[in-house]
């Protein structure tokens, strides 16, 4: 499922990152790679920007980038 | 012997710097503070360079100011490494770290808040994280000034070559820390209780509500407060002037020396440090809400916003910190990794008012509206109002990756000391503007208005220099209304400072209401100030950051919406006030050319034009 889909405070594996390469390298650099834990912690009004934890820390994305991110629970 | 001091974004490097060279520079709880290099010495070895670098995630660039510093690693050459890395994310700041290694250089890593680690019950193994890089380690506090002398000692003495790490790819690099992480950190608690206050701050629904309170608080106590003072200060200098004049007459001295002293020196550059106030209760609110990190979750809440304006939530900061002083917010427009969006940005900055111009509407709403607070309330509705016409009409959407990637920061308490300083820093900047360019200013007015082609005219301001100048410039303002020469030459003194225009008209007239014969005049007066191009040390760093070209291009387009914005608030006025149909039609033909100058710039600007969308769509076809 997509990241963007998950639950509030649930969490996933990524297994697929489809985002392009510049903003893959963004994510992967920050601690967003494949195999890593990512848990959905908010939701912006009209859910289109979303704050997730990884790797211990907060990261703001937006609805699209988190859309390209393929999570298993 | 150079030490290199490099870490993550937000770690706490520009703290330990400060420290190491005893040093004061700002900082701030969100991502890109530090956007050039800082170099300093360690104080209590001069000898020993310590080097301050923009945060970084890897060597490989991903932002300029990113860009920036890993263009500055390849270039210089160092001794050591003091990789700063935040314990309570040592699992990231680790990839860092593995690529260090890389340089093969002495690295020494300082484990720094390990005071907020305790709290979070997290146990550093400091041994196994020096085994398996082959680096020293020792836990800092920057902020609680814990263990400061023996990471220098110990980087000083560290002579260990790092352990080369062989792996290029992010993912297998991280998989690899994942995998000794649990022995390097023991974790006892689960990691980052959900923030309360955070709960609050970013809710769906109080989060706007919560930020339009703390910017309108912000901006009211700023007005209000800072007002009561500037005019307290104001009275003061018009004071002293008033008796030193009548000592000097006393004394006898000669009519130029009395005039150049109080009309230049005391009323025009005391004039401007009646700004002061403003702008220090401006900076204390802005710094606080930098320190706690609200700056980053105001982006957070304002992406979507933003993203409708064609623009990201990135821009959020640079616009806030604009607020405060142009220069700065130029500067945070260096985390922008689109060029065309930084552009823009860097172009709708400074209708956005300024600590200074700020400062100055409020002066002059007191010396022509009888201080309504309404007059600065609606410059800033009309300054937001033309942002975003422009960035939603003027630049079309255009090939912007559109990611919106930044680091949510904790909550910290702000630091009363960081706060101090920016204020002192402020008050050094402010003295050494009015000691500088307001001073010339002021000479050069008052050179101007007391002397003409025969000389001294004995204070005869209508036969000096400056009265043929304001003659010969003053048409150009006709059409807004401007018809004394007075504000034509308020308006040029303003070039170099806006200070200049309070300081001109202090000097001009006692009377500044008299040179406008309608409110409605006086007030496109303030909009032509607001949207005109900013003072010569913003347009300088704008030279420094697009180069002459754009620069060019952008005083010329600031001008030109000056203009239009001044004159078509002037001709509304004059409809409400002469209920004249024939204007309208005026109107009509100005609307007319504005479309034409709009296409014109479109084509110009080659911001985000079709072209653009063109070239957007075969980027995307050919990847």
């Amino acid at each position: 499922m997509r990241l963007s889909d998950l639950k509030l405070n649930n969490s996933g594996i990524v297994v697929a990152m489809l985002n392009g390469k510049k903003e893959r390298d963004k994510l992967n650099v920050m601690g967003l790679t494949i195999g890593s834990v990512v848990t959905l912690k908010r939701r912006a009004m009209f859910k289109k920007t979303l704050i997730i934890k990884v790797r211990d820390f907060y990261l703001a994305i937006r609805k699209e980038t988190a859309d390209k991110i393929m999570v298993e629970i | 012997m150079r030490i290199l001091l490099i870490g993550n974004p937000n770690c706490g490097k520009t703290t330990l710097f400060n420290l190491l060279t005893g040093q004061y520079q700002k900082t701030g709880n969100f991502t890109g503070v530090t956007t050039e290099e800082k170099k300093g010495f360690f104080k209590k070895n001069k000898d020993i360079e310590i080097i301050d670098l923009p945060g970084i995630y890897s060597l490989s660039s991903v932002s300029l100011d990113q860009e920036k510093a890993i263009e500055f690693i390849k270039k210089n050459k160092f001794d050591k490494i003091i990789n700063v890395v935040d314990g309570t994310v040592l699992e990231r700041s680790l990839y860092l770290t593995t690529l260090l290694t890389t340089l093969n250089l002495p690295i020494t890593v300082a484990v720094n808040m390990c005071d907020e680690m305790e709290k979070k019950h997290l146990k550093l193994n400091e041994d196994k994280l020096e085994s398996l890089f082959n680096v020293k380690v020792v836990k800092i506090s920057a902020v609680k000034k814990i263990n400061i002398d023996k990471l220098m000692e110990v980087s000083i003495l560290n002579d260990k070559t790092p352990r080369f790490i062989n792996l290029i790819d992010a993912t297998a690099i991280y998989r690899f820390i994942e995998d000794k992480i649990d022995e390097i950190v023991v974790k006892k608690d689960s990691l980052l209780t959900v923030d309360k206050i955070d709960n609050v701050l970013l809710n769906n629904f109080l989060s706007i509500p919560i930020l339009v309170i703390v910017l309108s608080f912000m901006f009211f106590v700023t007005n209000k407060v800072g007002g009561y003072f500037s005019n307290q200060i104001s009275k003061t200098v018009d004071a002293i002037s008033n008796s030193v004049e009548k000592k000097f007459i006393y004394n006898g001295m000669p009519t130029w020396f009395i005039s150049l002293s109080t009309n230049a020196l005391i009323k025009g550059v005391g004039a401007v440090f009646s700004f002061l106030p403003q702008i220090l209760i401006l900076f204390f609110f802005l710094t606080i809400i930098e320190e706690s990190g609200y700056a980053s979750r105001i982006a957070y809440i304002l992406d979507r916003t933003f993203k409708c304006l064609n623009l990201s939530g990135k821009a959020v900061i640079p616009l806030l910190v604009a607020s405060g002083c142009s220069v700065s917010g130029i500067m945070a427009t260096r985390t922008i990794e689109n060029e065309k969006e930084r552009k823009k940005v860097i172009f709708l900055l400074p209708f956005v008012p300024c600590g200074a111009k700020m400062a100055l509407f409020s002066w002059l709403s007191i010396a022509l509206f009888k201080g309504s607070v309404f007059i600065s309330v609606s410059l800033y509705l009309l300054s937001f109002f033309v942002i975003i016409v422009l960035s939603k009409f003027l630049f079309k959407k255009s090939a912007f990756d559109g990611d919106f990637i930044i680091e949510i920061p904790p909550l910290r308490m702000p630091r009363l000391k960081d706060v101090f300083f920016v204020l002192t820093e402020k008050i050094k900047e402010f003295m050494l503007k009015a000691g500088s360019v307001i001073f010339i200013v002021s000479l050069v007015i008052w050179g101007l208005s007391n002397f003409n082609f025969y000389g001294y005219n004995n204070g005869k301001i209508e036969e000096s220099f400056l009265y043929l100048i304001g003659d010969l410039i003053k048409y150009i303002f006709y059409p807004l209304g401007f018809l004394k020469k007075e504000i034509a030459i308020s308006l040029l003194s303003g070039i170099l400072a806006k200070e200049g225009i309070v300081e001109a008209l202090k000097m001009l007239t006692p009377n500044v209401k008299s040179l406008f014969d309608f409110s409605f005049t006086a007030y496109s007066f303030l909009t032509f100030i607001l949207f005109s191009p900013p003072c010569v040390a913003t347009l300088s760093i704008i030279r420094k950051e697009v180069g002459e070209k754009s620069l060019f291009k952008m005083i010329l387009s600031w001008i030109i919406i000056a203009y239009l914005v001044a004159l078509s608030i002037n001709l509304i006025g004059f409809i409400y006030y002469y209920n004249s149909y024939l204007i309208l039609l005026v109107i009509l033909v100005i609307i007319l050319l504005l479309k034409i100058s709009i296409t014109f710039y479109k084509k110009s600007f080659n911001f985000c034009t079709k072209s653009c969308k063109r070239k957007g769509i075969k980027w995307k076809i050919k990847r």
